[in-house]
């Protein structure tokens, strides 16, 4: 009952913290804020996800790493991750740089096990397709993805903007990655989730990119896809014209000369598709 | 065999009224003698009985008390009173047996036990002193007299209790002013307790006397105390956060009172309730949050976890 009152106590605080407009006394408290985590974890095993789901909408919304939570926990840091339901696995990686730890691949294993039972929910899966493209940012690890855990990219999920699988999404090994498994569904729904407004795409990966666009989507059969893709790029380059403004908190930094370098790389994008598009209709008549 | 005093009692209010009854047809004086003598006698017991349920310290227990007692336990609510009078009772106990016993074994049963106890001044022993005993400074090393390592890490701990008690007190009571000066006097600031039992409360007791140096000094992820000495641990330290958090006006709880928090709430399976209570209040505290009323219940969870400790203390 104790235990209960004080929980109900720190949930409506954080809460509070969370929903605030100003966020400056979550930022302070935000290491007192992951100090429940392991707690929080427990408490999820054992059918109450309250105090789970409190504490990750508060660091999402700080937009702080959970980096005073796992260098304290124990050795190695996702000790306490082994003992957590797959919800909590899944919920909690986003927010840990665990590429940076000595056992990748354990953690890498632990992941994908509570990724391929986790249930679907939204906020599973931006989490999932966050983790999912920093993992297929690394040669090494890129072999545990299974086909079934690339499907959660049809989902088309809006990634997280403190999301590292943001940075690495248009690496060229996670293109060419995609591309390797043959399903142009699942390829069209990473290209929706990699273009946007927000993000400047990686040189190597924009030219597989190109490769993907004019080998991928010329078939005659792929004019509706080519259609959901010009539509993006036109919504992006429509943005970028009115001079789009990403949301401060997050601190995406962007110089004017990566704001035009945005815009030519989906003008590029854009015209292939156009070209692929005028190729493909120019094939279809002459089949015709 | 519990039964057998009843019977005798029940026989002897069964011959009472039976010759009252006898006589009465008889002779009425005799028989008036005769049933003022009994009914005194049921008087006395039912006065007896009652003061033995009332209180466990009397010395007329009876079989029927103890069934009194056990019904009344039972049925009605706990009272604050009979927890104060047992630990007073403790108290005299244990302070008796400090004084006369020449013991070393019930002596450190003794001093083990007192630890445990809340609600009780800890001051009413010099904890420092006997820690001072055991121990010896070489160089920046603390070493600890042979045989007398658990002497240490429990007078270690009742220091700990003193220095809590007397921060919630009167953090400017002389009486914590001379303790300060006295264990600056016997270790310096960068003495090192590792290596031994007491190692994380006196780096703890440090962080309090010497609050500008090392606190982050303290790493929990080794300290795996008896669980009666992490409930004490962590009541205190829910103590001293408070205090820090006053004293810092509102600002926050020291880091190496948040990574206890954050190590014990860590742990699987969880710590007891007191101590998960107590972590999470931690967090409550720095949090801003008001935690006064539901520290209550705490130490009554606890009080009830050291009335089990009594239980296991016994036979020693």
């Amino acid at each position: 009952m104790q235990v209960g009152q004080v929980s109900s106590l720190i949930i409506a605080k954080v809460k509070m913290m969370t929903e605030a407009e100003d966020l400056t006394e979550l930022h302070t408290k935000h290491k007192v804020v992951v100090s429940f985590l392991s707690y929080a974890i427990w408490q999820e095993r054992g059918g109450k996800p309250e105090m789970l789901n409190t504490c990750l909408a508060a660091t999402r919304t700080s937009g702080k790493s959970l980096e005073w939570w796992y260098q304290r926990i124990g050795n190695p840091p996702h000790s306490v991750l082994r003992e957590a339901t797959p919800r909590a696995v899944v919920l909690v990686s986003p927010h840990i740089p665990w590429h940076l730890w000595p056992d990748k691949e354990g953690f890498v294993q632990l992941w994908v096990a509570a990724a391929s039972v986790v249930q679907y929910t939204e906020e599973v899966a931006r989490c999932v397709v966050g983790t999912m493209l920093v993992i297929a940012s690394h040669d090494t690890l890129l072999q545990y993805l299974t086909v079934g855990l690339w499907s959660w990219l049809t989902k088309r999920p809006t990634l997280h903007p403190f999301c590292m699988g943001r940075d690495r999404i248009s690496h060229r090994c996670v293109v060419k990655a995609v591309r390797g498994l043959g399903d142009i569904e699942i390829l069209k729904s990473y290209l929706l989730i990699a273009w946007s407004e927000e993000r400047v795409l990686w040189n190597s990966g924009l030219n597989e990119m190109c490769a993907v666009l004019r080998e991928d989507f010329g078939g005659v059969g792929t004019g509706h896809h080519r259609a959901d893709l010009v539509q993006l790029l036109d919504q992006i380059l429509n943005r970028l014209k009115q001079g789009f403004e990403p949301p401060e908190r997050f601190g995406l930094y962007r110089t004017p000369r990566s704001h035009e370098e945005i815009k030519d790389h989906y003008e590029k994008l854009k015209n292939i598709l156009l070209e692929v598009n005028v190729e493909a209709v120019s094939r279809t008549s002459y089949l015709l | 065999m519990e039964f057998l005093p009843l019977m005798l009692q029940a026989a002897l209010l069964l011959l009472g009224c039976a010759l009252s009854h006898y006589l009465w047809g008889v002779n009425v004086t005799v028989a008036s003698v005769i049933i003022g003598v009994t009914s005194l006698g049921v008087i006395l017991y039912i006065v007896l009985v009652a003061s033995g349920a009332a209180s466990e310290s009397c010395p007329y227990q009876t079989p029927g008390s103890q069934v009194l007692r056990y019904l009344s336990r039972r049925i009605l609510p706990a009272t604050p009173g009979s927890e104060s009078e047992t630990t007073t009772l403790d108290l005299r106990c244990i302070l008796w047996m400090l004084q006369t016993s020449l013991d070393k074994t019930v002596h450190l049963s003794t001093l083990k036990h007192f630890t445990t106890l809340v609600n009780v001044d800890p001051t009413l022993v010099d904890w420092f002193d006997i820690f001072v005993g055991c121990t010896k400074v070489v160089g920046y090393e603390v070493v600890v007299a042979q045989g007398l390592e658990e002497l240490a890490a429990v007078s270690a701990l009742g220091l700990f209790n003193t220095i809590s008690h007397l921060l919630g007190m009167d953090p400017t009571s002389r009486i914590l002013e001379d303790l300060r000066q006295r264990y600056a006097k016997v270790f310096p600031n960068f003495v090192n307790f590792h290596g031994h039992q007491f190692h994380h409360v006196m780096c703890a007791v440090r962080s309090l006397f010497v609050p500008s140096l090392l606190r982050r000094s303290i790493r929990w992820r080794g300290y795996k105390p008896p669980a009666h000495e992490l409930a004490v641990v962590s009541h205190n330290i829910v103590n001293f956060a408070q205090f820090e958090y006053q004293r810092t006006q509102r600002i926050k709880v020291p880091r190496w009172i948040l990574c206890f928090a954050l190590h014990f709430l860590s742990l699987d399976p969880t710590p007891p309730t007191s101590v998960v209570a107590d972590c999470l209040s931690i967090i409550a505290i720095d949090l801003g949050c008001d935690v006064s009323n539901a520290g209550t219940t705490a130490s009554e969870e606890r009080y009830a976890y050291t009335w089990q400790m009594d239980v296991t203390l016994t036979p020693n």
